[in-house]
């Protein structure tokens, strides 16, 4: 063991800059390489705070390890491998580049030992994944990458102004399980939440994500919303709010998805859903459900990772997006029909796959502390997972009517990182010891029971039929859904836009009185230039003037 | 109509060649689906039938009756599709609802309102 820890995302940054120096040849191995070192080093950092610091004057904690921690840096770390992997012969080497910068910030915060490291890799993330959403390189993104940055950064200027408030309150930033009772803790909470797309502020994932590039949308699926997942883990564990926002999460991505059209939006949409069960999970704070917030992280990253290549490699190959325009690709893009199929399977929680293994944590915890309202909903929304998900994304891009379209499966490395992607949904869900041992707490939990199993695929299969049976409402139309984006898309311009209207027309009205008032007094005076000094009226207004004028001469003279 | 939302970047090998669509495909031909229907069947009864071998250990009561997650997942599954259709009615706008034309400059394009006239006045008055 190195005397010297070596903070794992200072690693990354490195080779993330490198990577912009070295030659054209050298960089594939570089961006490669740089997450499976970095994963190295992970596995080097002990339990407790390892390294300390001095920034503008303060004591920061820059590496605190303890089991949670590099739970979530290993698979934002392998997260970073598989992306590069899907990536590196297609994308633009500053978008590999920014990307690693970006899963650096996620590892940066897995290890941040005070909130002040927090939210500086906080900022490095919210910087990269905006330029990694530019680097869809259409206006569309572009203006989607705007308004992502908008957002995130003032969620971190609200996370900010908790910081300083607790640093103020308490005199200590570090990270510790803090309750709602003063401004600042509402303020970290909010910041965070931002970030977890909580709601109302949850459009802005659906708004950007689907404008990055094939390869961009992998990467940007994982990092910002499972940090903010761990955020809460280590800030707010059992806050019963928590179970509400996460419910809310839920069924909005559920239905969101269910109108959706645009692959990828879909996707989108079910993050929200799937973080929704995190952060439930969180809010029900037992060590069952927080072991199966942990659990479900690190499984719905790879899952949901595996899906965004699917839907990537698809648009890679074909230039489409939209599911009223795919379909039928299964005759000629065999791997990555099989390979979404395989995530599609273990987002709903099929047995056998990841999902099953770590979600079925969070709803039994619900079922042991007998929070009932909360259990049915989260069984109501396991079967919404694979109605809006599961079989939704499969069926409408790869089979349903033929759409004509016969592109050939994506490129090797792109198939290889699809692969590698499957074989641990499925490795997992094979052995859940593997998972179970990494997780923060002890595990007795065992998922494979008979009536488990059996209850767990009535519930799916039965949600499939409903899929089925409901297919004639569920045809696809060229529409976007209405979200809280539209207040500041639509709503915030237009309100700004009347001000401004009548804020001008104001100032033009006021401009045109004064003139008129100006130009009015000026023409009196030319046109009757006898009007006052020399009218006619019997006495002469100037006899008076000069008698006054005389007779103060006259006293002048006299005194 | 799509083609401003396509990802138009320099280096992508799309191919969007479109052959007329094929029904002859042995997976979607109506025999097939026929028989998957048959075998989705049996297994949705099977699933069902399971349950009077295992038992069930419920929290509630109610999650432990025989078929109780087959009705309750297609159920809410109903429900949930019919909610996002109503849903759909009052939140579904066309999909370049937020497409914003370009616009050069605010000088060249906004003649048509009245602000911009003023100033097209002023820009005829000078040139005079």
């Amino acid at each position: 063991m190195l005397e010297f820890v070596l903070p794992p995302a200072f690693l990354m940054i490195f080779g993330a800059l490198l990577i912009g120096v070295a030659r054209p040849a050298l960089r594939p191995l570089l961006a490669l390489a740089t997450p499976l070192v970095t994963l190295y080093f992970i596995w080097q950092v002990d339990d407790g705070i390892q390294q300390t610091a001095t920034f503008l004057g303060y004591q920061i904690q820059l590496v605190e390890g303890s089991a949670l921690r590099r739970l979530f840096a290993t698979v934002f770390a392998l997260m970073a491998f598989g992306g590069v992997l899907f990536a590196f012969r297609q994308s633009k080497w500053w978008e590999l580049s920014a990307a690693l910068l970006y899963a650096s910030g996620a590892i940066g915060v897995s290890f941040a030992g005070d909130l002040l490291v927090m939210f500086l890799f906080w900022e490095l993330m919210a910087l990269f994944s905006t330029v990694v959403v530019w680097c869809g390189g259409t206006e569309s993104a572009r203006a989607a990458g705007i308004r992502y940055a908008i957002i995130h950064l003032v969620g971190g200027i609200i996370l900010k102004i908790g910081i300083e408030g607790l640093l103020i309150q308490t005199g200590t930033v570090e990270i510790r399980a803090l309750s709602l009772d003063s401004f600042a803790t509402w303020m970290v909470f909010i910041g965070v939440l931002i970030n977890a797309a909580a709601p109302p502020i949850s459009a802005w994932l659906a708004d950007a994500y689907p404008e990055s590039s094939p390869m961009g949308g992998v990467f940007l699926s994982a990092f910002t919303t499972k940090t903010a997942v761990l955020s809460l883990i280590l800030l707010f564990p059992g806050q019963p709010l928590l179970i509400w926002i996460g419910l809310f999460m839920i069924f909005y991505g559920i239905i969101y998805a269910l109108l959706e059209n645009d692959m990828r939006r879909i996707l989108s949409y079910s993050i929200v859903n799937q973080v929704g069960f995190m952060v439930c999970g969180i809010g029900i704070g037992t060590e069952l459900a927080l072991n199966g917030a942990a659990a479900h992280a690190f499984a719905h990253i790879i899952y949901k990772a595996l899906l965004f290549m699917s839907a990537g490699a698809v648009l890679y190959q074909t230039g489409e997006r939209k599911c009223s325009n795919l379909g039928g690709l299964f005759r000629t893009m065999p791997v990555t029909t099989i390979c979404g199929t395989i995530g599609a399977l273990a987002i709903s929680a099929f047995p056998l796959t990841s999902g099953f293994i770590s979600k079925s944590m969070i709803n039994s915890s619900a079922a042991a502390e007998h929070m009932a309202f909360v259990w049915f909903a989260l069984v109501a929304a396991s079967a919404g997972v694979f109605l809006h998900a599961g079989i939704k994304f499969p069926w409408f891009v790869f089979f349903q009517k033929d759409s004509g379209l016969r592109p050939a499966d994506p490129p090797w490395n792109m198939q290889a990182a699809m692969i590698l992607f499957s074989v641990l949904c499925i490795g997992l869900g094979v052995f859940p010891g593997l998972l179970y041992s990494l997780l923060p707490y002890p595990v007795d939990y065992v998922p494979y029971t008979a009536d488990h199993v059996v209850t767990q695929l009535q519930l799916l299969l039965f949600a499939g039929l409903a899929f089925f049976v409901m297919l004639p409402m569920m045809r696809r139309t060229l529409t976007i859904s209405l979200d809280f984006d539209w207040v500041y898309r639509r709503a915030l311009p237009w309100v700004v836009g009347v001000l401004d209207t009548a804020l001008g027309r104001a100032r033009d009205a006021v401009t045109r009185a004064v003139l008129l008032v100006g130009a009015n007094t000026v023409q009196l005076i030319r046109e009757k230039p006898y009007g006052y000094f020399s009218s006619r009226s019997p006495m002469g207004r100037t006899a008076i003037w000069m008698a006054v004028l005389l007779a103060v001469v006259v006293l002048l003279a006299i005194v | 109509m799509t083609d401003q939302h396509k990802h138009n970047g320099p280096d992508h090998g799309h191919d969007r060649r479109r052959e007329t669509p094929d029904n002859d495909h042995w997976l979607v031909r109506p025999a097939t689906i026929r028989k998957l229907w048959w075998i989705f069947g049996a297994i949705l009864a099977a699933t069902v039938v399971a349950q009077f071998f295992i038992h069930v250990h419920g929290y509630f009561g109610v999650d432990e009756w025989t078929g109780f997650n087959a009705l309750y997942g297609f159920l809410t599954c109903v429900g949930m599709v019919v909610f996002a259709k109503l849903l759909g009615i009052w939140l579904k706008r066309p999909d370049d609802y937020y497409r914003i034309e370009p616009r050069l400059s605010p000088d060249i394009d906004s003649g048509r309102d009245k602000r911009g006239k003023d100033k097209t006045d002023q820009r005829e008055n000078r040139d005079a």
